[in-house]
């Protein structure tokens, strides 16, 4: 079915969200943003433990799916699209990052600015997750990104990888048994594990 | 033990993918088995740390950014032709098309005869034939095509051609370079056709080093960032260096000239329509051109063999050494299983240069036939 054959099958409403996408509204767009720019930002973040790349790449990936807008098939859900347009380009950016070893300064912490040792122990915890983040298999990392950044389900999760429901449970169960033998290896606070 | 049932629920109960009986269980579980009742909250603060440590809001201005930068390469498209704006994403997109007339062999002799003929009508694309394109989008590029064409045709450079001037430019060194090499078909008997009249022009965009993002990240090696960079016109597939050096400077976009069938020529030839749709990954283009102008060649007699009619598209993984790995069909292939099983194996025996980044790439490419 092409585009035109799309908008004027009766499954199509002209006036939803993803048929007014595909037709290239900005307000469609910018509705698309409001509802998963957080998503995407925070799956950025855990994908890249740094701030500057995770605003990039999420800026980066709202333009990438108004470019291949047309490539999407109104009928069906935005959601799990959009993640795999995300997913595809976070792994060519993450393809492009070197290995980086256990005690290398580039990985950055968050900024932190506590106000009571709480606080303290809180932002240090903080920066202990993020470096284990950093630390993590690429395939890993993006897999917990998904789960924890939109609240995917399970087969969103797989749809959004391109993987078997098998394969994504796997993963999920294997990314985070490393995030915690990582988060120990560093010295994270086991107590707050 | 009474734990093994278990060994896999614990993880599963954390990450939220029990039904509402299945946690009930492990609940009850855990109850009365210690190690399980630790391992279970070992999983718990891990999710939560992740859950947590990540919560994060995005830039106040990042919506306003992304709404700007599209709004920008709106008004860029409706001011200059589509592949002529600035503002679009240096993802490198090479839409190279050749086509031969199917049941047409296009022999030497014939493209001279027809050169002497055809000298006066450049063949532009009709508007019948633009409505044919399945795309919407084409209609815009088309047009703006033409706009362009005129320009450069203004200026002295070469624009949209009869088929057998276009046959003549394309008799360059490197083409016959580039027959010589393959070893299936002898040189001088085959040529590239000029592509068809009335295929859309393409968008070619340099994909350039961003030395930072939008939020100033610095760019990472052989990270093709999207950012604005200039489009430059669409190449033949043949044209190799020269055409890439008319690309780098901005150069006529070659065209498109459809090698109609002509009344009296019975000779018959099924050609595919090879376009490289995109380079993922930093790879010499005039090489990577070189190589899949072989791969038309070989595709030629095989496809009128089979005498499918369809487009495929197909992604072609390169290694950090140059080594085509995993050549795959990106959607429906053909019907025949031979056929794509043929093609699989030519491209194997292609020989791409190692990316220039070291890292691995993908080309993608589309056959039509018609």
């Amino acid at each position: 079915m092409n585009i035109r054959e799309l908008f004027t099958s009766s499954a199509i409403d002209p006036a939803s969200l993803e048929a007014r996408f595909v037709a290239g509204e900005m307000p469609a767009m910018e509705e698309i943003m409001e509802n998963f720019e957080k998503g995407i930002y925070q799956v950025g973040l855990r994908l890249f433990a740094r701030p500057d790349l995770a605003a990039d790449f999420c800026h980066d990936v709202f333009i990438k799916i108004h470019e291949k807008r047309h490539r999407f098939n109104p009928a069906k859900p935005l959601k799990p699209w959009i993640f795999r347009v995300a997913v595809n380009l976070g792994r060519d950016r993450l393809r492009r990052q070197r290995e980086v070893p256990l005690d290398d300064p580039r990985i950055q912490e968050p900024e932190v600015g506590p106000q009571s040792e709480n606080d303290l122990l809180a932002e240090e915890t903080k920066a202990q997750v993020w470096k284990a983040m950093k630390l993590l298999k690429p395939i890993h990392r993006e897999v917990l990104a998904l789960r924890f950044s939109s609240d995917l389900k399970l087969h969103e999760i797989a749809h959004a990888l391109n993987i078997s429901l098998g394969t994504a449970k796997v993963r999920l169960f294997r990314g985070l048994k490393a995030f915690e033998e990582v988060f120990v290896q560093i010295g994270g606070d086991t107590n707050g594990l | 033990m009474a734990c093994k049932p278990f060994a896999d629920k614990l993880e599963a109960y954390c990450l939220g993918m029990l039904s509402a009986e299945e946690k009930a269980r492990v609940q009850q579980h855990v109850q009365t088995c210690g190690p399980c009742q630790r391992k279970l909250a070992l999983h718990q603060k891990a999710v939560g740390l992740i859950a947590k440590a990540f919560d994060q809001n995005p830039p106040d201005d990042l919506r306003s950014k992304v709404m700007a930068h599209l709004q920008d390469v709106k008004a860029q498209k409706t001011h200059w032709g589509y592949w002529a704006a600035p503002g679009l994403v240096s993802v490198a997109v090479l839409l190279l098309i050749i086509k031969i007339q199917p049941g047409q062999i296009v022999k030497k002799q014939a493209m001279e005869a027809a050169r002497v003929k055809q000298e006066s009508t450049p063949p532009m694309p009709s508007a019948p034939q633009l409505a044919q394109q399945p795309k919407i989008e084409l209609a815009g590029k088309v047009k703006a095509a033409k706009e362009t064409t005129k320009k450069k045709a203004s200026a002295g450079l070469a624009e949209t051609k009869p088929l057998a001037n276009i046959a003549a430019a394309i008799e360059s060194e490197e083409t016959k370079d580039v027959r010589q090499r393959s070893s299936k078909y002898p040189a001088d008997e085959y040529l590239f056709a000029p592509a068809a009249a009335g295929m859309p022009p393409a968008v070619a965009l340099e994909s350039g080093p961003e030395k930072r993002g939008e939020y100033g990240a610095p760019a990472e090696a052989g990270d093709a960032r999207l950012s604005r960079a200039q489009a430059v016109p669409p190449v033949m597939l043949s044209e190799d260096a020269k055409t890439d050096d008319a690309i780098k400077a901005g150069g006529p976009m070659k065209s498109e000239a459809l090698g109609q069938p002509k009344a009296g020529d019975n000779k018959k030839v099924m050609a595919p329509l090879l376009s490289l749709v995109e380079i993922k990954g930093e790879m010499d283009r005039a090489q990577v051109l070189r190589e899949l102008g072989k791969l038309n060649h070989m595709l030629a007699d095989r496809i009128k063999q089979d005498g499918e009619v369809k487009t495929v598209r197909m992604t072609i993984a390169v290694d950090r050494q140059g080594k085509i790995i995993s050549p795959a069909f990106a959607g429906p292939a053909f019907n025949s299983s031979q056929l794509n099983q043929y093609i699989i194996d030519e491209i194997k025996t292609l020989h791409f240069d190692q990316p220039q980044d070291s890292l691995p790439a993908t080309v993608i490419i589309a056959i039509e036939v018609k």
